[in-house]
């Protein structure tokens, strides 16, 4: 590390981007697929479709839900009915002590659906991206390689500092200089997003990526979350039941009365979505009617729950929760901590702002990959010889794992769906097989990268997840009664966007993948390829 | 069309025309799209017109989503509304100032639309 300022940030820049960017890239790749983790599931759960949705005569439901719960039920300590929404048009059960799969009830007529099967869902990508499935050991990583990319950005603002020169410039078809290109073009014009993503991912976690402070006040973070409201849910659950009366209340009465009181706290929405009854059957019964997420503004994005006497029918009090600030009245700091993690969930201005998310998300991952493939390119050009004589099986090795961290992972991406499709559907614990064959399939693909020539292993591997990603729709249509034709005439646009998406996915994979073929083919010299084996 | 996709079509159509304009006032580009240097009162009145239509993107970003998500909805589509300048500048050069003005239009009638 010599020379100048400029000179310093460019091994700064080089170096914390190549350690850095392989699994970087799987966060961006799977972030950006979090945005849409709820069509996803949607796709993942074809037992959930239909093609009919009938308006919901609610008071009935409920009256139905509730029948079934005293008849399997009537000992537990809390019953929950979740109302029909955009997930499903079925009621769902819980009770305390339930086992088994979910529980599936026809709203009109009060019978036993058959359950959808057991999925991961699009929370796989989710939990991934910023715990990698491993608890918090995961959270800390992916923390610690989100301040590393805090790092690179600043760096490489400096080191790719004419990019001002070269804006909007892109020259395909010239090796290293193209790939320098797509790496400033991505990195500049989405840098306002990088920057917001990952410090706002950051904060999300600020009590454990920042415990000091915790630390200092409060025995342990739960002190501090009861200090924030938590306590009320546990004082809730352990008061005392009364006497056994088994009377049970009456919901319909209460509903109105939650609807009324709903649409007049959040401008005209009186979508109640889950009804809870806490000591169902005993005198001190109590039931909460719980509304949406409401957005007042981003600071403040609560869900209100109504509670009523279940004997008398009632109302006792209203509450109005935020999961990050409490009720409402939380001191400055967190309320600030609460916009930052909405920032980051896009969870508000609804489509555009999800496909905002998506592809700046894309460009993200675009940056990480193409910053990878500059790296090697560089030094398949000149001799830098960075690791003594050992260069030439550093820099091969280098090549492989770029190959295994991109496109091995696209191909675990789409295989994730496939196996959701091709797993028995009664499998036990089912969505851990699903996320099991994500890393088998991730780790075989990165197997095949160790042993493969890169030139060859890009082609047959980013050419294997592009047929993979245009056989979902095929693979559906078999093993489902539904296909993207069925989706897009009953206008089901969550899982028809899923697969159109995978079919365009799929086709800018296989257009790479034919691409470097061509290039291969026509004898361009391989140096100025990314592809190219160094041997 | 509902007001909420006439705000989309109005901000993505600005996003494209700004940055065109952006583009088209750099030497390099204007060369290669309309084969000869751009003169200094071009070059001004392009960069005029880019930040123009940056500026009045505002408006259908802070009337469709309000003011805090408005500025994220901003940002945002001007750095795709980029990337799509950079895309036709490579690939389709002489259709830049074409789709500039297609894009320029479909942001004013959006928002009209819209209003």
């Amino acid at each position: 590390m010599t020379g100048g300022f400029r000179q310093r940030m460019a091994w700064l820049h080089t170096w914390v981007g190549l350690w850095m960017g392989w699994l970087l890239f799987a966060v961006f790749l799977t972030g950006a697929l979090s945005v849409f983790y709820e069509p996803i599931t949607h796709w993942m759960q074809p037992e959930r479709q239909t093609v009919a949705r009938p308006a919901v005569d609610i008071p009935r439901a409920l009256a139905n839900a509730q029948r079934l719960l005293a008849l399997n039920a009537a000992d537990a300590g809390h019953w929950q009915i979740e109302l029909p929404g955009d997930e499903d048009y079925a009621v769902h059960l819980h009770y305390d002590g339930q086992r088994g799969p979910e529980i599936r009830m026809d709203p009109e007529s009060g019978a036993l659906l058959p359950p959808a099967r057991d999925t991961a869902g699009g929370r796989h990508f989710v939990t991934f991206h910023y715990e990698l499935h491993s608890g918090m050991v995961g959270v800390w990583i992916v923390a610690f390689f989100t301040m590393a990319l805090l790092v690179a950005l600043v760096s490489g603002i400096v080191t790719h500092k004419r990019f001002f020169a070269d804006f909007f410039t892109f020259r395909p078809r010239k090796g290293q200089r193209s790939w320098l290109d797509a790496h400033n073009a991505l990195g500049v014009l989405v840098l306002p997003f990088l920057f917001v993503i990952s410090y706002t991912g950051l904060i999300i976690w600020w009590p454990d990526t920042m415990p000091a402070g915790v630390r200092m006040f409060y025995t342990d973070q739960r002190a501090l979350f009861d200090e924030m409201g938590g306590a009320h849910f546990r004082e809730a659950a352990t008061k005392s039941a009364g006497l056994r009366t088994g009377a049970l209340p009456n919901l319909p009465a209460m509903l109105a009365d939650a609807q009324a009181r709903l649409s007049r706290d959040s401008q005209g929405n009186d979508s109640i979505e889950r009804v809870s009854i806490t000591h169902p059957g005993h005198a001190n019964a109590e039931v909460e009617f719980s509304g949406p997420y409401h957005y007042d503004g981003i600071d403040f994005a609560a869900a209100r729950h109504y509670h009523y006497d279940a004997a008398t029918g009632t109302f006792r009090s209203a509450e109005f929760d935020d999961e990050m600030v409490g009720n409402g009245d939380a001191p400055a700091p967190l309320i600030a901590g609460s916009v930052l993690r909405s920032l980051h969930l896009a969870r508000f201005g609804g489509t555009m702002v999800d496909w905002l998310y998506f592809l700046c998300g894309l460009a993200g991952a675009g940056v990480m990959a193409t910053g990878l493939l500059l790296f090697s390119v560089k030094r398949r050009n000149r001799k830098l010889e960075e690791f003594g004589r050992h260069s030439a099986r550093v820099y091969d090795a280098i090549d492989r794992l770029n190959v295994a961290a991109v496109a091995s992972l696209c191909i675990a991406c789409i295989c994730f769906l496939w196996a959701n499709r091709l797993l028995p559907v009664s499998l036990d614990e089912r969505h851990e097989w699903e996320i099991g064959a994500f890393f088998a399939i991730w780790l075989a693909a990165a197997l095949h990268a160790a042993v493969t020539p890169p030139a060859r292993a890009w082609r047959l591997q980013l050419g294997g997840a592009g047929l993979l990603c245009v056989a979902l729709p095929v693979l559906n249509a078999i093993t489902t009664p539904w296909h993207l034709g069925r989706y897009l005439y009953h206008a089901d646009w969550r899982a028809a966007g899923v697969e159109l998406g995978a079919l365009a996915c799929g086709a800018a994979l296989l257009w790479t993948a034919t691409y470097l073929r061509h290039r291969l083919g026509t004898g361009a010299s391989a140096p100025r390829l990314a592809t190219g084996g160094r041997r | 069309m509902s007001a909420n996709t006439l705000h989309i079509v109005s901000v993505l159509g600005g996003a494209v025309a700004g940055t065109i304009c952006f583009a088209l006032a750099m030497d390099r580009h204007f060369e290669r799209v309309y084969g000869q240097p751009a003169s200094d009162t071009t070059v001004r009145g392009l960069r005029l017109a880019a930040w123009a239509c940056l500026a009045a993107l505002l408006v259908p970003c802070v009337q469709g989503w309000g003011l805090s998500i408005g500025i994220i909805v901003w940002v945002s589509s001007v750095s795709l509304g980029a990337l799509a300048a950079t895309s036709l500048l490579t690939w389709t050069p002489r259709l830049v100032p074409l789709t500039g003005a297609v894009a320029a239009a479909l942001g004013c009638g959006g928002w009209l639309l819209a209003a």
